[in-house]
């Protein structure tokens, strides 16, 4: 529907030979009236833009607002004081009587009775007596005082019929105090204009029809199910796909009932009906079904909203995922299956070699020493090669879940470096640490974003001869930069974009450390980009190289918490457990930055996050900590159990604060939360644990 | 000076003999079981000092053969480590539901292997408790 050209161009209202046309009796048109048209063209333009951009779901055409289109531009053009439209709807007329000048109740209820009158005689349809006539007056001042109104006359007027698709449906009447007010040509123009505007409409209808057909169409033979459904929970669309997937006869009418237990047959009543949460939150769910076969559907849900930002309903989309997810798990089984094949001899070939080697069977001589810790040396190779392999076939099928938190990158780049300080001294090589003063989180898994700089320094050592390594990061305005750079023999512009393939090795390796796998800045990729970060290089041969990626940032606690809980609310409905959270904050942090000294403030902020970490010896469970807040997300757990845990954490930290005579200096607010029972979204859970908190 | 026991239950023949090398070359007497029923029998039969399992065998896999053999009288004293190819973190967590000491992956590094074996004997000597 993005052709508004081509629909203002077929509804070229009054083009300039049809304005010569009416160039009657020789009289030049007026610039008034060809002003006018112009106009009209302009709000015809508009109006067509307005149904282009689906003002209504359904698409019905207003015919109001091309009677007020019409009528406003028929004042410009012709002096009247009183307009009025009846337009006849199946059930009901609509009239609408718009005074441009102060008149009195007489006069208008002339024009009106005028209307009715030529309307009456040509439909044959009573509307002077038809209870259902809805009228609407628009005056413009008021009205005159008694004693004038019997100049107030209707000495002139004019009735244009609104035809539609060669049916009537409306009639406009132009009326005025003035004898004579409306020419022969005012006449003839006004006709024409209304005409034209008649015909204009029906183009465009033409063109709705037609995409509206055409989306009918589509939507009638998606393979995905889609439905939507209103603000009051009535069923807007429902495509034979949709109506298949949740176990309808795909030829049949469903209703919002019918729809609503659907949706609880599937325990999940909350997901789609008007009592849900319409919220600009976009929300994908897996939901196991059982009948008739047991399988699983992919649900994702948006809002529904027209271009003036009014909440319209809700869409779902829905897919059957039941044979994805079965390769999928086969897929899994094979890499471990594999893995294991693999792993078994390479075990058995290792240990045979050691056991020769260690002389356990007998002593050995210099050369057979020499070749068996070679072969020794390969194994390994092998192994690591194995391994990285499983890695990198977790990571690009997806299946590596990260375990975020706040990741101190400064800390982080600092750890790495002085571990690879004695090698690069050994080889003559400067490390340079280059890191801004303020701190810099990241939010990120440690350990994952360790093995990147890991390999990235590997890389940088291996290939430099001589000058320096350098290790950077510093923040941007969304995002962390970390930097891995040095002046070793670069790489040629031909090998750049192949650098992060699996398998690339470039350059002769001439030091006699471990040989690569080739597979490091693969896995370094996946695991930048599972962070849904990027990495890249910068180099030229000779010059060295400069390795660059990106790590979300979290600024701000809100959008790390709600990250946390989403993470966690994901995982719950993989595994169809409830999540509980519970929040541990300390009061007035201002406050008590005046009262207490830094140190202890720091060190008991410390000590609260750790005993938080301590409290939680289940995997899986998560401590996020931004400042003074601290959130726990607990996998598994119902609100009975957070209950339990939360008077656990309480006791600890009184207890805690107790003996170091904190007590009546600082204060803790708790709070708890658990999904799905006290919301499905990041952000109710968190207000409602952090009810009564900051 | 009585020679510790140990069972070696896995159904790799060759990886039987390489782990059975190493341990008696460091005093330890092997016994060796090749599928999940003997493991069983041969534990309850001779209830050795430390059993090594391995996970994915015939007639019952580790999982399996662990419980068993904690569910009985004879053996759910013997400590038991598993040594196995399969190394997720789901895999080591259900070993240690079912009642495992240790948990090793293979291939091993034979240090890390004896010291665990030592550690799995001699409980006392260890630094930390749970």
């Amino acid at each position: 529907m993005k052709n508004t050209k081509v629909t203002s161009n077929i509804i070229k209202y009054l083009d300039e030979d049809r304005l010569e046309y009416l160039n009657i009796r020789g009289k030049p048109l007026t610039k008034n009236i060809k002003k006018t048209n112009q106009e009209l063209q302009r709000k015809l333009d508009e109006l067509s833009l307005l149904y282009e951009s689906s003002k209504e779901i359904s698409y019905t055409l207003d015919y109001q607002e091309l009677v007020s289109i019409i009528m406003d531009s028929l004042y410009k053009v012709v002096d009247y004081q009183v307009c009025a439209s009846l337009l006849f709807g199946e059930e009901e007329g609509k009239l609408n009587i718009r005074a441009t000048h102060p008149v009195s109740e007489l006069f208008i209820q002339e024009v009106k009775s005028k209307l009715l009158e030529s309307v009456t005689y040509i439909t044959g349809r009573n509307f002077f007596i038809e209870e259902k006539l809805s009228m609407r007056i628009e005056r413009k001042g008021k009205v005159q005082s008694e004693e004038g109104e019997h100049k107030e006359k209707v000495r002139s007027f004019f009735n244009v019929p609104l035809t539609f698709q060669d049916k009537l449906v409306g009639m406009i009447n132009v009326s005025s105090l003035k004898e004579n007010a409306f020419s022969d040509d005012d006449i003839r123009i006004i006709y024409a204009m209304a005409n034209q505007a008649s015909m204009a409409i029906e183009r465009l209808m033409t063109i709705i029809s037609t995409e509206k057909s055409k989306m009918e169409a589509m939507v009638r033979s998606m393979v995905e199910g889609v439905i939507m459904i209103d603000t009051q929970g009535e069923v807007v669309i429902m495509n034979p796909a949709a109506k298949k997937l949740l176990g309808f006869n795909p030829d049949k009418q469903v209703t919002s009932q019918q729809l609503a237990q659907s949706f609880q047959e599937l325990r999940e009543d909350k997901l789609f009906n008007k009592e849900t949460h319409f919220t600009e939150e976009e929300v994908s769910k897996e939901i196991y079904f059982t009948k008739p076969k047991p399988g699983i559907l992919y649900t994702a849900r948006s809002l529904v909203k027209n271009t003036k930002g009014e909440k319209l309903g809700l869409v779902m989309t829905i897919r059957d995922i039941t044979a994805e997810k079965k390769v999928d798990r086969m897929k899994t089984e094979f890499i471990s299956t594999v893995s294991h094949e693999l792993r078994t001899p390479l075990s058995i070939t290792r240990e045979g070699i050691s056991l020769v080697l260690d002389k356990i069977p007998g002593k050995i001589n210099k050369k057979q020493d020499k070749i068996l810790s070679m072969a020794k040396n390969n194994i390994d190779r092998l192994a690591r090669i194995i391994s990285s392999l499983l890695d990198i076939s977790k990571i690009e099928s997806g299946k590596v879940e990260l375990k975020r938190g706040l990741v101190n990158i400064k800390r982080l780049i600092e750890q790495v470096a002085s571990s690879f300080e004695p090698k690069t001294k050994e080889k003559g090589l400067e490390l340079k640490i280059s890191l801004p003063q303020e701190e810099i989180e990241a939010y990120a898994e440690d350990d994952k974003i360790i093995e990147v700089f890991i390999n990235l320094l590997g890389n940088a050592l291996k290939f430099t001869e001589k000058g320096y390594i350098e290790v950077s990061a510093k923040e941007l305005e969304n995002e962390i930069e970390c930097t891995v750079k040095d002046t070793g023999i670069g790489l040629a512009t031909d090998d750049l974009p192949r650098v992060f393939g699996k398998f690339q090795q470039f350059g002769r390796v001439d030091s006699e450390g471990e040989k690569g796998t080739g597979l490091g800045l693969s896995i370094s990729k996946g695991i930048v980009e599972a962070h849904h970060g990027k990495i890249w290089v910068e180099s030229t041969l000779g010059r060295g190289s400069k390795f660059i990626f990106t790590l979300p940032k979290y600024t701000t606690c809100k959008e790390l918490f709600y990250a946390c809980i989403n993470n966690g609310i994901q995982k719950a409905i993989k595994m169809n457990s409830k999540m509980s959270l519970i929040t541990v904050a300390v009061f007035e942090l201002d406050q008590l930055k005046k009262k207490l000294s830094q140190h202890i403030l720091d060190s008991t902020l410390k000590d609260i996050e750790e005993m938080l970490r301590n409290n939680n010896c289940r995997t899986g469970d998560v401590v996020v900590n931004k400042n003074n807040q601290n959130i726990v997300l607990l996998n598994n757990c119902d609100q009975k159990n957070v209950l339990k845990v939360e008077g656990r954490i309480k006791k600890t930290l009184d207890g805690y604060l107790k003996d170091r005579n904190l007590t009546s200096k600082i204060k803790l607010g708790f709070g708890s939360a658990t999904y799905p029972d006290d919301g499905l979204y990041a952000e109710k859970l968190f207000n409602k644990a952090s009810k009564g908190l900051m | 000076m009585n020679k510790k026991r140990i069972l070696v239950v896995d159904d790799e023949k060759d990886f039987v003999e390489m782990i059975k090398f190493r341990l008696e070359a460091n005093g330890y007497e092997v016994m060796a079981a090749f599928d999940g029923i003997q493991g069983v029998t041969i534990a309850k039969k001779n209830k050795p000092d430390l059993i090594i399992l391995d996970v994915m065998m015939p007639a019952g896999g580790g999982y399996l053969v662990c419980e068993r053999l904690k569910l009985s009288s004879f053996t759910w004293s013997i400590p038991v480590i598993f040594l196995t190819a399969k190394s997720r973190p789901e895999d080591e967590a259900k070993a240690y539901e079912v009642g495992a000491k240790y948990y090793l992956t293979k291939p091993y590094e034979p240090e890390i292997l004896l010291d665990t074996v030592k550690k799995a004997l001699n409980p006392s000597e260890e630094d930390e408790s749970e």
